[in-house]
């Protein structure tokens, strides 16, 4: 087990003693319960996520993935990096797996900062459930008031952490992925 | 949910034919590269969905929703912002919460600052 999952239990740990405090035993079972029974309710989600990030490695040419997300793709791997996170489906069990493998294979930061926000931001998926049950006005300013922010902060991150790349590569390949170094 | 499942599905099976295509094997080897990231991430995962369920116990909907009833101004953007990020769950809980926060008396810019805080 590593860091990240002892640090996760940990949390886990105090968040179950809290809720002990505060509501008894009962609290602690709903809890678990309830995390449990969403796990097995995303599974097929979780695994075919995880199916797609592996096919992803060996499909997806390296060479493609850094022209078009690498460091050199610059504005245009920002942009499209945007417009594929605001085509994504599914919660963050679906899109993160995917975001891994290609910060593996070799995309830049700034265009992987720029899919997640607009994964967040610009989810087209999500769009008639919120002008549903939010009404149009409300979805349009959100969206309006939003819209530019996964390009500027895939931009920002471009420029702030140009090194970045290389270490969060690592740290994938160590923690999630088996890809070969190389 | 459905849509999703069925949706990342369909991307699977393409990039498998594809990787078929090849016959180097590496259609075995990508679903076999999923599969380790699957189990290795495994334990993470239950932590982190117990987690999220856990604090949805103890701040329930309802909790939030009192927070943000009448708060104004600059206030209620904030406090819009923070317990946004503290709603768990998908747009299924999200979007109710926020449409009924916005009937119970807060104002537009403190729910455009709460979906926010809950999509990021």
């Amino acid at each position: 087990m590593n860091k990240t999952t002892v640090g996760m239990g940990c949390v886990t740990v105090c968040l179950a003693g809290f809720a002990w405090y505060r509501g008894g035993f009962g609290m602690v079972m709903d809890g678990v319960s309830l995390g449990l029974i969403t796990f097995v309710r995303v599974l097929p989600i979780l695994i075919f996520a995880m199916t797609a990030a592996g096919l992803i490695q060996v499909v997806v040419s390296k060479k493609a993935i850094k022209r078009w997300l690498g460091r050199e793709s610059g504005l245009k791997g920002i942009v499209i990096a945007s417009l594929g996170g605001a085509l994504i489906p599914g919660g963050p069990y679906g899109y993160y797996p995917i975001i891994a493998s290609l910060l593996a294979s070799g995309a830049d930061i700034s265009t992987v900062m720029a899919f997640s926000m607009a994964k967040s931001l610009w989810d087209l998926g999500r769009l008639p459930m919120e002008i549903a049950l939010l009404g149009s006005r409300t979805t349009f300013i959100r969206y309006s008031i939003t819209f530019a922010f996964p390009i500027i902060i895939g931009f920002s991150s471009y420029i702030l952490f140009r090194n970045c790349g290389e270490r969060v590569k690592g740290w994938i390949l160590e923690h999630t992925l088996t890809l070969e170094k190389d | 949910m459905i849509t999703a499942t069925l949706t990342l599905a369909a991307i699977s099976l393409i990039l498998f034919l594809i990787a078929g295509r090849r016959q180097d094997g590496s259609n075995v080897k990508g679903i076999k590269m999923g599969f380790v990231m699957f189990k290795r991430l495994l334990p993470l995962l239950v932590f982190a969905f117990i987690t999220a369920s856990l604090l949805q116990v103890i701040i329930p909907p309802n909790v939030i929703k009192s927070w943000l009833g009448n708060e104004a101004g600059f206030k209620g953007i904030l406090i819009g912002a923070i317990s946004g990020a503290l709603i768990p769950g998908g747009p299924y809980v999200a979007f109710p919460v926020a449409s009924s926060i916005h009937k119970a008396g807060a104002s537009l810019a403190t729910m455009v600052a709460f979906i926010t805080g809950w999509a990021m």
